[in-house]
C-alpha cells in the first residue's frame, strides 16, 4: 500500500495559518526585544563603541526583513509576472518575513550588513520561492541563509562577542570553551567564566542574536504550544533527549546535573528547537513521525557537538533530519497502523542513544586521561590519507579559532609542505600570513612544541601547530 | 578501518562529492523503487568488481609491468561481469529480473562502478580496505540515492517555474544535501 | 548570432540533454582544467566517431557495446600515457575523472546512436558538433566557477611545462572577495543546476 503524503502546511484554512504565523511572530517579538536592548543598549552604555556600531544589531534584522520582502515581492512580480496588487496579497499571504527575520537571530551580532542582505536573498529565493514558494520548500529557509553564509565568508561573520563582552569576559562562547577545555571541567570553567545559570537563563551570556534569552525563549514556547501553534512533540522531544543523553554522559564521566543543564541552556538549542525545527513546512506532519524526529534532532546534535570540531550542531542536524522529513512521515504513518510493532522502533533508538552516549563518553575520559592517549584526537582529525611509495598526502580538520582545513604533503617521513584549503573561519589569519608562520612551523616541525605562538591569534596558531603534531604522531605510529 | 569506511560514506561521498554516477543518480532517482533497485544492483556489481579487479591488477598486470592496461582491463571486467549476472539472474532469478534487471545494462556505463574500482587502485589499498573502502562508498551512494528519491517525490507537484523544473531543482537540492554532508564531520 | 547561440545551446549535450555530467562537476575548479578536459573528450569523440564508422559494417549488433567500449577505452589510455609523459601535473590533477572519459555518456552515446549508422564523414561533423558543445559547456562552467570561486582565471599553469607559458589573471584584485562555495562540491551542483535553469529560460522555456 502505498501513502503519499502532500505539502504541508496542513491547516484547515488560510485564516488559520495566517493565525498561525501571527502568534509566531508575535512570540518572538520579546526576544527581538532583548536582542536589541543586550546588542545595541547595554552594548552602547557600557563600552567605547560610537553609535552607529551600537545599533548595528538593530540593522541587520531590519535590512534582513526588508531584503526578504524585496526580494520576493521582485520575484513575483518579475519571474513570475504577476500584477503588484497580487504579489502583494502573495507575500502577506505567506508571511515572507519569517525566514529574514530568523536568519538575523541565528547570526551573531557583528555579521557585516551585506552579508545579513546576501543570506536573506538566498533564504527567500532559494530557500522558498524557486522550490514552489510558500509551504513547498524542504529546507528551513531560514537555515539555508545561515548554510550559505556561513559555507562563502565564514571567517567575515564576525565575533559571537559584543564589544562590551570583548571587554568584560575572556574566551568565547560558552560551546567553543567548552569545546577548547576538551568537554571536561570544574563548574568554575565551564559555566563560571560567564557568570552564573542566570546569567544563562537570562541571557547575559555571549551568542548570536536570538538565541541567548533561555528565559524568554522558554515564555515563548509556553504561549506558542497553549495556542497550539507549533507541533509541541518536536522541541519537548528534542530537549528531552538532549538533556537525557547529556545527564548520563556527565554522570558518566563523573559531573553533577550542572553538566547537562549547562548543554542545553548554551548554544542554539533552546531556539532552534522552538522556533527552527518547528516550521510546519519543514517538518514531519504525523505525530509518531514528529516524536521521532525531535529524537533524531537530539541525537543528532549532541553527537556533532561532542564528537566533531564543530562545537554548537543544531543548525546542521535541523538541515540534515529536514532531509529526512518524508522518512520520518513515512514511519509515522507506518507505525500509526502497525501501532504494537513500534517497540521495535523504540529499542532501535534507545540502542542509537546508548552506543552515542557511551562513545562520547569514551571519547571525553581519554581527551582528559593524563596519562594516555591523544588529547590532539579531537583536536586534530585526519580525513583522507593518501600514500604512493614515500610520499603521503593528508587532508586534516583542526579545531582553531574556527575549523581549518589543510592537506599536508609528507615525504621520507618528513612534513614537506601544508597547503590550506578551508581558514575562513580564522579572523586573524592575515597575522600568520604576515609573519609566514606556516613555513616557520614546517622549519620546526621536530622541535614544534617550543614554537611560539603569535600573539593575537594564538587559536590559530596552536591549531596549526596541532596540524604538525598530529601528523608526526602519525607518521611515527605508521613506523613503530 | 573504521576511519576509511566513514570517509567513503560520508566526507568523499561518491555522488555528492566525487560526482560520480550522476547520469543514473538523477535518471532513477525519480521514485523510491527504482532508486533502491539501483543502489543494490551497483552494490553487488562494486563489491565483486572491487574483488576481480584487485586480483587481476595484483597477479596479472604488476608482474607484467602493464598497469598502463588498467582502464581497458577493469572496464571490460565489469562490462563481462554485469552481462554474465544478468544471464544467471534473467535465468535462475526471473523475478529479481523483472524488477532489478534493467539497470544492469546501466551500471556497465555507470561512472560509480568504474570511479570506485580505480579509486582503489589509485589508493593501493589491500584487498581488505579496499572492501571496506567499496561498502562504506556503496552505502553512501543508496543512502544517498534513497534520501534524495524521497524529497524528488515531494516535491514533484510542487509550482516550480517550468524552465527549474526536473533537472535544475534537482541539481539544486543535491548541491544542498553536498553542503549539508560536508558538515557533519 | 543566434545561429551560433542555436548551435552551441540548443542540443548542447551537458546543459540540454545532460549528459556527462561526473566530469564537468568534478574538474572544472580551474578553467585550464576545463577546456583540457573538453579538448581531451572532444579529439577522443572524433577519433572514437570515425572508427565506429569505419568498422560499422563488420560489427555484430550483440557484441557492439564491448567492441566500441574497446575502443574508446584504448583511446583514452594513449591519451593517459601521452599526458602522464607531457604534463605530470595535468594528469595528477585529472585524477580518476581521466579514465573515467570511457563512461563518459557522451561519447558512448554518439557511438551508438548516431556513428554505427552513418557514413564516415557526417559521423566526424556529428562529433565536432556534441564535442564542441561540451568544449563550451564545460569552459564556460569552469570559468565561472573558477572566477566566482577564487577571483582568479588560470589559463595556462599545468601544461606550462609544454608550452612554457604560465599565465593566471587576478580578475578581482582583492577587490571583490571570491566565495568559496563556488569550489566546494554542493556549490558545484547548485550552480550547474542554476545554469541549465537559466539556459532552459532561453531556449524557450517562457510562455
Amino acid at each position: 500500500m502505498k501513502f503519499k503524503v502532500e505539502n504541508g502546511p496542513h491547516v484547515k484554512s488560510e485564516e488559520t495559518t495566517s493565525k498561525i504565523m501571527t502568534r509566531f511572530l508575535i512570540s518572538l517579538t520579546p526576544i527581538v526585544c532583548f536582542a536589541i536592548f543586550k546588542n545595541c543598549l547595554l552594548n552602547y552604555y557600557y563600552s567605547s563603541v560610537t553609535f552607529i556600531e551600537a545599533i548595528h544589531p538593530m540593522l541587520m534584522i531590519i535590512s534582513a526583513v526588508l531584503t526578504s520582502f524585496i526580494s520576493e515581492l521582485l520575484y513575483f512580480k518579475f519571474i513570475l509576472k504577476d500584477t503588484w496588487e497580487n504579489s502583494f496579497y502573495e507575500i502577506n499571504r505567506s508571511f515572507t518575513i519569517i525566514p529574514g527575520l530568523l536568519l538575523a537571530l541565528v547570526l551573531p551580532p557583528n555579521t557585516p550588513i551585506w552579508l545579513v542582505i546576501f543570506g536573506a536573498f538566498i533564504s527567500n529565493i532559494l530557500g522558498k520561492m524557486l522550490f514552489g514558494g510558500f509551504g513547498q520548500n524542504i529546507f528551513n529557509p531560514a537555515l539555508l541563509g545561515y548554510l550559505f553564509i556561513s559555507v562563502s565568508y565564514s571567517s567575515l561573520m564576525g565575533s559571537p562577542l559584543n564589544a562590551y563582552e570583548i571587554d568584560t569576559l575572556a574566551g568565547a562562547t560558552p560551546l567553543s570553551n567548552l569545546s577548547n577545555l576538551n568537554y571536561y571541567g570544574t563548574y568554575e570553567e565551564v559555566v563560571g567564566s560567564f557568570g552564573t545559570f542566570l546569567n544563562f537563563f537570562v541571557g547575559t551570556i555571549p551568542g548570536t542574536l536570538g538565541e541567548t534569552s533561555k528565559m524568554l525563549i522558554i515564555i515563548s514556547f509556553i504561549y506558542l504550544i497553549a495556542t497550539k501553534t507549533i507541533k509541541w512533540r518536536i522541541p519537548v522531544m528534542y530537549i528531552l533527549t538532549a538533556f537525557i543523553m547529556t545527564l548520563i554522559i556527565g554522570h558518566n564521566i563523573e559531573l553533577g546535573i550542572w553538566y547537562a543543564l549547562f548543554s542545553i541552556l548554551s548554544g542554539g538549542l533552546l531556539f532552534g528547537a522552538v522556533f527552527m525545527a518547528t516550521d510546519p513546512v519543514t517538518s514531519p506532519i504525523t505525530p509518531i513521525g514528529q516524536t521521532f524526529y525531535g529524537i533524531s534532532l537530539g541525537i543528532l546534535t549532541i553527537v556533532l557537538r561532542f564528537l566533531t570540531p564543530y562545537p554548537e550542531g543544531v543548525m546542521t542536524s535541523i538541515l540534515f533530519m529536514n532531509m529526512l522529513v518524508p522518512l520520518f512521515d513515512k514511519i509515522g504513518l507506518y507505525f500509526k497502523e502497525n501501532i504494537k510493532k513500534i517497540w521495535i522502533l523504540i529499542i532501535l533508538f534507545i540502542a542509537l542513544i546508548i552506543l552515542s552516549v557511551t562513545t562520547i563518553s569514551n571519547n571525553i575520559k581519554n581527551l582528559n586521561n593524563e596519562n594516555a592517549s591523544n588529547p590532539l584526537d579531537n583536536k586534530v582529525k585526519i580525513v583522507k590519507k593518501e600514500k604512493k611509495d614515500n610520499e603521503t598526502i593528508y587532508s586534516v580538520t583542526s579545531k582553531a579559532w574556527g575549523i581549518i582545513k589543510a592537506d599536508v604533503k609528507v615525504v621520507d617521513g618528513k612534513i614537506e609542505n601544508i597547503s590550506i584549503t578551508d581558514s575562513s573561519g580564522e579572523t586573524q589569519w592575515n597575522e600568520i600570513e604576515k609573519n609566514d608562520y606556516i613555513n616557520k612551523i614546517i622549519e620546526r616541525q621536530d622541535d614544534i612544541d617550543n614554537v611560539d605562538a603569535i600573539s593575537g591569534s594564538t587559536y590559530t596558531s596552536d591549531g596549526l601547530k596541532n596540524i604538525v603534531k598530529k601528523i608526526i604522531e602519525s607518521e611515527l605510529e605508521d613506523e613503530g | 578501518m573504521f576511519e576509511i569506511f566513514l570517509t567513503a560514506l560520508i566526507v568523499e561521498n561518491v555522488i555528492l562529492t566525487k560526482f560520480l554516477g550522476i547520469c543514473s543518480f538523477l535518471g532513477t532517482s525519480n521514485k523510491e523503487k527504482n532508486a533502491l533497485g539501483m543502489g543494490i544492483s551497483v552494490t553487488v556489481v562494486v563489491l565483486i568488481s572491487t574483488i576481480l579487479t584487485y586480483l587481476i591488477n595484483k597477479y596479472i598486470l604488476i608482474p607484467t609491468s602493464s598497469t598502463y592496461l588498467q582502464t581497458i582491463t577493469f572496464i571490460l571486467v565489469i562490462a563481462c561481469f554485469v552481462q554474465i549476472i544478468e544471464l544467471i539472474i534473467k535465468k535462475y532469478f526471473k523475478n529479481l529480473y523483472d524488477s532489478l534487471g534493467i539497470y544492469l545494462p546501466l551500471i556497465t556505463t555507470n561512472c560509480a562502478v568504474f570511479g570506485i574500482i580505480l579509486t582503489n587502485i589509485k589508493m593501493d589499498y589491500d584487498l581488505i580496505t579496499a572492501i571496506v573502502n567499496s561498502l562504506g562508498s556503496c552505502l553512501g551512494f543508496i543512502l544517498v540515492i534513497y534520501i534524495f528519491s524521497l524529497l524528488r517525490e515531494k516535491i514533484e507537484n510542487n509550482d516550480i517555474l517550468k524552465s527549474f523544473k526536473g533537472i535544475p531543482i534537482s541539481l539544486i537540492t543535491a548541491g544542498i544535501m553536498a553542503l549539508i554532508f560536508e558538515r557533519l564531520i | 548570432m543566434r545561429k551560433i547561440y542555436d548551435f552551441l545551446f540548443k542540443e548542447n549535450p551537458v546543459f540540454v540533454l545532460v549528459l556527462g555530467l561526473c566530469s564537468v562537476l568534478a574538474v572544472t575548479t580551474t578553467f585550464e582544467k576545463s577546456y583540457t578536459m573538453g579538448i581531451v573528450v572532444l579529439i577522443i569523440l572524433v577519433l572514437s566517431n570515425t572508427i565506429v564508422s569505419l568498422i560499422r559494417k563488420f560489427v555484430n549488433t550483440e557484441i557492439r557495446i564491448p567492441v566500441y567500449i574497446i575502443i574508446i577505452s584504448t583511446l583514452v589510455t594513449i591519451i593517459e600515457i601521452l599526458l602522464n609523459k607531457y604534463s605530470k601535473p595535468l594528469y595528477d590533477a585529472f585524477g580518476i575523472y581521466l579514465p573515467l572519459i570511457v563512461v563518459n555518456c557522451i561519447i558512448l552515446g554518439r557511438a551508438l546512436s548516431f556513428a554505427s549508422k552513418n557514413k564516415v564523414l557526417p559521423s566526424i561533423k556529428d562529433a565536432f558538433k556534441s564535442g564542441i558543445g561540451y568544449l563550451v559547456a564545460i569552459s564556460l562552467f569552469g570559468l565561472f566557477r573558477e572566477v566566482l570561486g577564487s577571483g582568479k582565471i588560470t589559463i595556462m599553469n599545468d601544461i606550462s611545462i609544454l608550452t612554457g607559458y604560465r599565465f593566471i589573471i587576478d580578475v578581482f584584485n582583492n577587490e571583490v572577495l571570491p566565495n568559496k562555495l563556488f569550489l566546494s562540491s554542493g556549490g558545484a551542483f547548485i550552480l550547474l543546476g542554476l545554469l541549465i535553469g537559466v539556459i532552459n529560460a532561453f531556449n524557450g522555456g517562457d510562455e
